[in-house]
């Protein structure tokens, strides 16, 4: 295990009213990419902020277990814009322990990122090659990137997402963080669903794929197993004829329920928009 | 540290720049402004502003350039420029977003010392340069120089401007924008000065401080209130360094 996260809480406003990490715990191993999942405002950069302490946790515990420095790619890629690329390259290796400055020049030849350009005059693209660049030169057993690929078109995107997979094939490890499903998909071999600052699910990313379905009723069939679903289930889409809930694969099989596999969308969705604030009716998948 | 100056490379260059523009309007002139103050002796309305026999004095070429330089111009100064030099210190870096850039690299402390350390240095370069532009330019034109009152004036002013750069310093801490730290530190410096009049508050003004008034006066460095900015100082760096170790990014 390189970083374990345990009952993390941080509240913000007044009295504590906005709870952007409500109790989160989970665990990242070496050599996993992992990938905490949610809507905007979820409290995933919270939690990364925690981790790194550019936020002071509330309560919970963090354990990161890596010799070196975490190295980060924050949502926003903020570096100095009155620099050339050149003298963010400088400043990053002046500052930063483990620096391959040969290394990095690769990456940026790589990337096709002029040096002699100012780093305010980079697109969005190249300023997020260029982060990456800098944070991939760097000596580190735990990587995290927070939403690395918001605004990006999909060619770099894809460029991005091949980089970021090939990081555990180096020794490293990946904390990652997004809204878009399918990148997750293509990049994660363990997710944790994020909503309101807790975690909803947590596993290996087939596993939680495979244990959702979807199950057909019949409105005029049964009145009391729409019911039973209505309160274990997500009510995905409801015809004149019939009621489709999202459930657990367990639970449908348990009831001998004809069911049929789901895509991962739907099970996120169902489980995000299951949730119901406090004090309304709880929806929970079960 | 290296970032940090060349961070601060516009700023130092500028302030340089123009405090030696400034320089050059005044020292040279000594024979114009004495002629045109002349013009105004027997005006009676002038008498309220002007010591008698004090456009004699100025005939002087050390009363002159220190009256005129640490007594008036760049005494004036010495509190903005060590505002400017330390405002965008840490509010640059929190309101570009680019101090997460640092803090996941580098400890608190060390962020902080390197940021505190080099905008020190810089402004003690700073004020001492500027300082010792009387002595350069009497050497330069072979004037008479009394290097005795340039180097308390040089140590006040180099003082002045430090406790000035610790106020900017502790507001560019404490907020996250550029515009605050620079506006409370001028509020800072118009209340101090302000209040400073008032009987029995008059060690709040810093001005007569930083314009030498005491070593004008008397030839003798203020001891006491240099303990009190020194003590000042150290306080506003710790109450700075308690503020950045605690803020969220």
């Amino acid at each position: 295990m390189i970083l374990k996260v345990e009952n993390l809480r941080k509240y913000f406003g007044k009295k504590n009213i906005i709870k952007a990490v409500d109790g989160a715990s989970f665990e990242i191993e070496r050599g996993d990419v992992f990938a905490l999942l949610g809507l905007n405002g979820a409290g995933k950069t919270t939690t990364i902020k925690c981790i790194l302490d550019l936020c002071k946790r509330d309560t919970g515990e963090i354990i990161y277990n890596g010799r070196d420095k975490i190295a980060y790619v924050p949502e926003g890629k903020e570096l100095y814009g009155s620099y050339k690329v050149k003298k963010m390259i400088e400043v990053a290796k002046h500052i930063t322990e483990g620096f391959d400055i040969d290394k990095c020049l690769e990456f940026i030849n790589e990337f096709g990122i002029p040096l002699d350009e100012k780093v305010s005059s980079l697109s969005n693209g190249q300023a997020t090659q260029l982060y990456l660049a800098l944070v991939l030169s760097q000596r580190a057993e735990l990587y995290i990137f927070d939403e690395p690929t918001w605004g990006l078109d999909p060619v770099i995107r894809n460029k991005i997402l091949d980089t970021i997979k090939s990081i555990p094939l180096n020794g490293g490890t990946v904390f990652y963080t997004s809204h878009i499903l399918g990148e997750v998909e293509r990049v994660a071999d363990k997710i944790a669903i994020m909503h309101k600052g807790k975690i909803l699910e947590i596993g290996f990313l087939d596993d939680i794929k495979g244990s959702y379905c979807a199950v057909s009723i019949e409105k005029m069939q049964s009145k009391s197993r729409s019911e039973e679903l209505g309160t274990y289930g997500y009510l995905y889409k409801s015809t004149e004829s019939e009621d489709i809930y999202i459930v657990k694969k367990d639970y449908a099989q348990e009831r001998n329920l004809d069911f049929q596999p789901i895509p991962f969308e739907l099970t996120f969705e169902a489980l995000v928009l299951g949730q119901k604030d406090q004090g309304e009716e709880s929806n929970e998948v079960r | 540290m290296a970032k940090e100056f060349y961070d601060l490379r516009v700023r130092a260059i500028t302030v340089l720049a123009i405090t030696i523009i400034l320089f050059f309007v005044i020292a040279p002139f000594q024979k114009l402004s004495v002629s045109m103050l002349e013009g105004y002796t027997d005006n009676p309305a002038m008498e309220k502003f002007m010591p008698k026999g004090f456009t004699e004095r100025l005939k002087e070429w050390n009363f002159y350039i220190n009256s005129q330089w640490y007594g008036k111009n760049f005494g004036q100064i010495i509190p903005i420029i060590g505002i400017i030099i330390a405002f965008p210190l840490f509010s640059r870096e929190f309101e570009s977003g680019t101090i997460a850039f640092l803090l996941v690299r580098r400890s608190r402390r060390d962020v902080f010392i390197s940021k505190f350390l080099a905008g020190l240095l810089v402004t003690a370069c700073v004020m001492f340069v500027e300082s010792s532009l009387p002595p350069l330019y009497s050497l330069i034109m072979s004037k008479n120089y009394d290097l005795d009152l340039y180097f308390k004036a040089m140590l006040q002013s180099v003082f002045a401007g430090v406790l000035w750069y610790n106020v900017g310093m502790f507001f560019s801490t404490i907020f996250r924008d550029q515009v605050k730290p620079i506006l409370a530190s001028l509020g800072i410096l118009a209340l101090t000065t302000t209040v400073g009049f008032l009987k029995g508050l008059r060690f709040l003004n810093t001005y007569p401080y930083a314009l030498c008034s005491k070593i004008l006066e008397s030839g003798t460095i203020d001891v006491p209130y240099t303990i009190g900015v020194v003590a000042v100082s150290i306080v506003l760096v710790v109450f700075s360094y308690g503020a950045f170790k605690n803020s969220e990014v």
